[in-house]
This record gives C-alpha cells, structure tokens and sequence, in this order.
C-alpha cells in the first residue's frame, strides 16, 4: 500500500510539473512583478455623448475600450490567446472624463492630457469572432462591443486613475501613451491572483488618437502588469508575536 | 505671377508633406520592453532627470509580442523574437522642469531578431553580459534606417512616447515585405518609475508597434489614359 501511495504520490508530482505554465520569457521582468497580459494594435476606444474632437474629450464622457489579448502570462498563462476554439477579449467601461487640459512644449508641440476614473474591466474567453479585426475592419462599436464582451468572465476589476497623454511634436507627429490603475476583484481566476486580494497593479501602453477607424476615438497597445502579491515587511513587538502563538 | 505659382505650389507640397500618419497603415508587429540610456557624459548616479541629454544615445530592447501575416509564413513561430533600438543619438533636448522633447539624429536602427535559443534576458544596469547581448544573437530577420525619432516624456504623469519613420533595408526576411511597404513607422508608449516591473538601471516601460503602408493593388489602365497622366 505504501508503495502505491509513493507511486501515486510520484504521479501526482510529475502531472503538476507538467501543467504548470512554462513561464514564457516574454512575461517575465526579472523584478519579481511580471507581465500579466498584452494585446498588440487591436485596442479601440470610444467615448460619449459629446463628439471628442482634435484628441480632446469633453469632462463628462464616459470612455469605453475593447480588445482582444496576444500574450497571457503568469495564472493565465496556460490558456492560449491564438486558441483557434477561444478567444481572450477585455471590455473596459463606466471611465469618466474630468476633461482634456492642452498645454504647449518644445518649440511647436503640444499636449492633450486626460484623466479617466470610475471605471471597471472584464476579460472574457469566447467564442473566436472578435480577435481578427483591425483598425481596416473593426465594425461600430454598436457592433463590436457585443462580441468582445461575449462568454466567460475570467477576470473582472476596477480601473482608475487612467491618463491618456496625446502628444504633437514639434516635428509634427502624433502620438501617445496612457497609463492606470487597475485591480482584480472578480472572474474565475480571481483566486490565483494574490490568494484574491484585490490589488493595484499597472496597465500601461501605447495610446494612439491619429485617424482612428470609423466610430471609434483611437487605436491602443498595451500590457497589464501583474499585481505585486508580496508581503511588506511590517514592524511590531516581541509580545505582540508572542500573542500570535498563545 | 506665373513664376509664382509653381513655387506656392512646391511650398504647398513641402507644408503638407507631413509623415503619413493615416488609418490605411497595416500593423507589421508589436512589441514590449524597455528602454535605456547610453550616456555621453556618465551621471553615475542612476536615472537623471531629464533621463536624456543632449548627444546621449537612446537604446530599447525587448519582445516581439505579434507579427504580421506577411511574417508568418516565414518566421518559426516558435523561436523568439526580439528588437533592438540604437545609434538613436540625442541631437535636441527640450526640458521645462516636467516635460522632456529629444529630437535625434537620422539613422538610428531598430532591429529585429529570430532565435531557437530562448536565452533573452534583461538582466539590470545595460549595457551588461546579457543585454542587449542575449536579444541580438539571433537571425537578424529584419533591421531598418530610422529618421524623425522624437521623445516626449511628461514627467506630471511619469509617461509618453516615441514615434520614428522606419525604412525596413535589412534582413533575412527583407523579401517577404513588398517594396513598396518597406517604409513605415514605429510607434511606443512610455511608462516611467513608479513602475515595479522595470528592471534597474532601465528607464522606462515600453509597449508599442510598427506601421508600415497597406499593398498598393495593380490596376488595369489603358496606354490612353497612361499618357494622359503625361500631358
């Protein structure tokens, strides 16, 4: 019997080692916080009601983004973004505009920052139908949206504190960046993710408001981290740790 | 006033002549990393701010994170592939106290590589044993001329980007890239410290992509209308 517990035990060890994720390079930082997911070109946001207009959004607006994920890393990093069955979208929704400040740099450039807050994020696996479209044939967000935002919620959260940064500059060119806060409070896989504490990580990327498609404020690129789950180091008194263990 | 005219034409053309930033580009790849700085005149004394001066060289390495069709028939999906950026040399340098403009030099490259060994490793501090060794060992696939690469950095908001023109002139893979798509533009936000993931001695977090122009389709014309164009 023992030696059959020993077998199952070896069976047990060698199946885990093989379905533990191969931590993919490209995930991996060295820091001790990693990549959690990236998706490359194939973001699209759109805001409303009021039209956003020369790379300014009116305070009010509320932002909506959608898109399809290319890389899953870490507790993701067993299921295949190019799966030919499922796909990996996310929806971003509810962010509200506190309104676009412009200000000029250099000797001809200028800025159009804008905070976004209140927002929430969903990463779905579905049904493969929105992962192959691109800025030349993305349909309406009337249309799009319900297909990014299709079949299991796997990770859900909060987004706050979003800055998108669109810059001219004084060469001429447009380009742009955003960066927030997100955290994990829900989805199936909430629980590999700091045993389901909820929190904030980075998101990050390339913002890019130059003639986007139609119905839609921009194109995007970009990554979440994933969130940092160790413990900081607290200070407190011997008898205090001597309670713990009376 | 005849005179005239040709030339408000030419001054018309050179105005609107403004790099070709349209919704007709074709996504050729996308990538993540991180850049750093070679500094002219060493601070010693980690990231400086503004974390680039004036004749300092502008580097970046990291992941191919997705490629084009136009690739996937002739790269090893299952090889890593991985970019270079340098010989960026700073040339113009704007600072106000929070927000950073580098215009550089012509002729920077951006390179990117295929290998088997899956050995790419940021390691801290670059230049060092394995950057940007360990992400330029392989196959160079495909390599291009840089121009126009600007900076901008908003230090209130600790982001921003980088965008250049891309003349792809290079590469085992070079003839899987129509000529007349070889000319495109390389795009990348900036994220900045607070930032936990960006290794030391690197300056910021990198995610971005690389345009180039849709094919032009071949059309059916007559030599009528042909000459026309002519006359």
């Amino acid at each position: 019997m023992k030696r059959i517990i020993g077998l199952a035990a070896l069976i047990a060890m060698l199946a885990t080692a093989v379905m533990v994720p191969r931590a993919n390079a490209q995930c991996v930082s060295g820091t001790g916080t990693d990549i959690l997911l990236d998706w490359d070109a194939n973001g699209f946001s759109y805001e409303g009601p009021n039209p956003y207009t020369g790379f300014v959004s009116p305070a009010g607006n509320v932002l909506t983004n959608v898109l399809a994920v290319s890389l899953l890393c870490g507790p993701l990093s067993g299921l295949d973004p190019n799966d030919p069955a499922k796909e990996y979208t996310m929806v971003w929704n509810g962010l509200v505009s506190s309104g676009t400040v412009t200000a000029p740099f250099g000797s001809s450039g200028h800025k159009y920052t804008t905070v976004y807050t209140g927002g929430t994020f969903a990463l779905y696996e579905g049904p493969v139908n929105a992962r192959p479209w691109t800025s030349a044939d993305v349909p309406l967000p009337g249309i799009a949206y319900p297909q990014y935002a299709e079949g299991t919620v796997i990770l859900s959260g909060t987004i706050d504190s979003l800055v998108t940064l669109v810059t001219q500059s004084s060469l001429g060119s447009i380009s742009g960046s955003f960066r927030g806060q997100y955290q994990i409070t829900g989805g199936t896989y909430q629980d590999q993710f700091c045993g389901g504490l909820a929190l904030t990580a980075l998101m990050d990327g390339l913002w890019y408001a130059d003639s986007p498609p139609a119905g839609y404020t921009g194109h995007n690129n970009g990554k979440f981290d994933a969130p940092d789950c160790t413990t900081p180091a607290g200070n407190s008194t011997w008898g205090h740790i001597k309670t713990l263990y009376r | 006033m005849k005179r005239l005219q040709p030339l408000l034409l030419l001054a018309a053309l050179v105005l609107f002549a403004a790099p070709a930033h349209s919704a007709d580009r074709v996504f050729l790849c996308g990538f993540t990393g991180y850049d750093y700085v070679n500094e002219a005149n060493p601070s010693g004394g980690g990231i400086p701010t503004p974390f680039l001066a004036l004749n300092d060289e502008y580097c970046g390495v990291g992941f191919i994170t997705s490629m084009s069709p136009l690739l996937a028939g002739v790269t090893n999906p299952a090889d890593e592939h991985t970019f270079h950026l340098s010989e960026a040399m700073a040339s113009s340098i704007y600072w106000d106290g929070a927000v950073l403009e580098v215009i550089f030099a012509p002729h920077a490259r951006f390179r990117i590589y295929e290998d088997a060994n899956h050995n790419a490793d940021y390691g801290v501090d670059p230049v060092n044993a394995t950057s940007p060794a360990t992400f330029t060992d392989g196959t160079l696939i495909l390599g291009a001329d840089v121009t126009n690469l600007v900076l901008v950095y908003d230090y209130t908001v600790n982001q921003g980007n980088f965008d250049c023109m891309a003349d792809i002139d290079e590469g085992s893979q070079l003839g899987a890239i129509p000529a007349e798509q070889r000319s495109g533009w390389v795009l990348s936000g900036t994220a900045g410290r607070p930032n936990a993931t960006i290794p030391d001695g690197y300056v910021n977090q990198l995610d971005g992509e690389v345009q180039i122009p849709p094919a032009t389709a071949a059309e059916s014309r007559s030599w009528g209308s042909i000459k026309n164009l002519y006359r």
